[in-house]
């Protein structure tokens, strides 16, 4: 990624150069611009040698669509391993279903180590280990099923370490969002019953999903990992659970555990999300954490939609509803836009 | 391999083999009487496209939806599953719950009518508990009796709050590629109070 950032900061750099000589004419001598060029062509094939990068804009679109089709793969290869075991299984007496579960996943991480040598990019790591996980969250589901035994939050937090482990070994972004995703319902699930409840009630105490998404933000901010991009998918995904629960709580009233009224419960939650908003936008921009920016300042625009529609659509005629809406939109523009000179004025 | 591949390959191991102990403790109960059910009445093959092999078992109870395997059960009482009793109009419901519920052949129903051609379950719930170790210490035998783990929740309708039985922990039951398909399965309750199944026959 740092790789990238650089090569795409050398080839910025070039044709900036060439625009401004175009306007202002030469600014380098020949022996500055033979000594640059030197200096930046010798690291752009140190980094391709090392991290496999793009030089070029056509092999930046290629890198684009190969990380798609490496997405695309692994989602649908998954799909491929799991559906293959339940179609043939009933030809297998137990110990041999058994062998061939815990096979599968040994095997995808075979195959992780094998490519991940052999290229660079990880493009196929990714789907080898994508598939290891597939067939790994398939060997728990099916041998407790052998079983006949009830699910369990347990079962996520095997599949969360697994995924853990696999993201911070080769360094794979994807694994550590859906590592973070299992820890997050491991914890709630935990949680939930320890309460006396059903673990798979979890959904339903959304106050437990928010507490554990901040925590994740928290947890992305105070020690981020060492591994550039980690702590900004760590925080996304703890965002994005705590996004969900504040919209849930925001609409649902009765969702919450709050010894409150109603009225009360709802106002809270509709303060909490836009401050959890505001906050997001803050630090997306402060990290150059674009998704965690983009994605929060699309919730604050959701949530207050949200309420909009729950408190006026029933009372107020169709076009003073929309002219509202459209009100609040540019209030939101003028907003982002002030904070958006306060940040230039900032740097 | 990098030590975290390692590290995966033991988290693997670890897992499937907590699994596999687990139910093989379950299932390492001495024999004796099991309870019997008819398949294609009390118990139906799952199949589906994808899943040909026809080795799972889902019980069948009588519910109040087609859609839903959902059944309410308006004499349980909310105590009885350790639930504090809503208001009837508003408020927010209790969280469901793992509880456990005792199954047995209705013997009124013995004879009872088919469904649309289809012989209908004689499965009935005959109690429910919170703690299903309780259950099987009030309903001992188990020839007659079954007693099933279950996920017990609440719905409000206009009749007021009731339960439901949301879910039986397991719903199916999963008939080992050695056992033969046949007429009937013998249903047996393990050590680890989970149920499975232990013999069939014609």
């Amino acid at each position: 990624m740092e790789a990238q950032r650089r090569a795409d900061r050398i080839r910025a750099f070039r044709e900036e150069l060439v625009e401004l000589e175009h306007e202002l004419g030469s600014l380098l001598s020949p022996p500055d611009r033979t000594r640059v060029e030197a200096y930046h062509d010798g690291l752009l094939a140190e980094l391709r040698q090392s991290h496999d990068i793009a030089t070029s804009a056509a092999e930046q679109q290629l890198s684009l669509g190969m990380r798609i089709a490496s997405l695309v793969g692994t989602v649908t290869l998954c799909a491929a391993v799991v559906l293959f075991f339940y179609r043939y299984w009933g030809r297998l007496l137990t110990p041999a279903q058994i062998g061939v579960l815990t096979a599968g996943p040994l095997i995808g991480l075979g195959l992780t180590e094998f490519a991940a040598r052999r290229e660079r990019t990880l493009y196929f790591a990714v789907l080898a280990a994508g598939v290891s996980f597939a067939a790994f969250a398939l060997a728990l589901t099916a041998i407790g099923g052998i079983y006949n035994l009830p699910s369990s939050p347990v079962a996520y937090l095997a599949l969360g370490a697994f995924a853990l482990v696999l993201a911070g070994s080769y360094g794979i972004g994807l694994l550590l969002a859906v590592a973070v995703v299992c820890l997050t319902i491991f914890l709630v699930g935990a949680l939930t019953m320890l309460s006396g409840a059903s673990w798979s009630e979890f959904p339903s105490v959304p106050e437990l999903s928010l507490l554990a998404g901040l925590l994740w933000v928290l947890g992305a901010v105070v020690r981020p990992p060492a591994r550039p991009g980690f702590a900004e998918t760590i925080a996304e995904v703890g965002a994005l659970f705590a996004a969900l629960a504040l919209l849930v709580l925001g609409l649902e009233r009765d969702q919450s555990l709050l010894p409150l009224s109603r009225g009360v419960v709802e106002g809270f939650y509709v303060v909490v999300g836009i401050v959890a908003a505001v906050g997001g936008i803050a630090l997306g921009l402060r990290r150059q954490w674009t998704l965690l920016q983009t994605g929060s300042t699309g919730f604050l625009v959701l949530l207050l939609f949200a309420k909009a529609f729950d408190w006026w659509w029933q009372w107020m005629p169709r076009y003073l509803f929309f002219l509202v809406l459209g009100l609040m939109a540019v209030v939101t523009m003028v907003a982002l836009n002030r904070f958006r000179r306060r940040t230039r004025t900032a740097r | 391999m990098r030590r975290g591949g390692w590290v995966a390959v033991a988290i693997v191991l670890v897992s499937i083999a907590a699994i596999v102990r687990t139910g093989m403790r379950n299932q390492a109960s001495p024999s004796g009487d099991g309870f019997w059910l008819e398949v294609g009445r009390e118990l139906e093959v799952v199949t589906d496209d994808e899943d040909n092999s026809g080795q799972m078992l889902r019980f069948v109870l009588p519910t109040d939806s087609s859609r839903a395997r959902r059944v309410v059960m308006p004499a349980v009482r909310f105590e009885d599953v350790g639930m504090a009793t809503p208001a009837a109009d508003s408020g927010r419901l209790p969280l469901a719950r793992a509880a456990g519920v005792v199954l047995a052949l209705d013997s009124v129903a013995v004879s009872a009518a088919t469904k649309d051609g289809k012989p209908t379950s004689r499965l009935t719930i005959v109690a429910v508990g919170a703690d299903p170790a309780a259950l099987r210490a009030r309903y001992p035998d188990p020839g007659r009796f079954l007693v099933v783990g279950a996920v017990i929740g609440a719905r409000r309708d206009s009749s007021g709050v009731r339960l439901l039985l949301q879910e039986l922990q397991p719903w199916v039951l999963h008939l080992p590629t050695e056992l033969p398909l046949r007429t009937w399965a013998m249903v047996r309750t393990g050590a680890g109070g989970i149920p499975f199944i232990a013999a069939t026959r014609r």
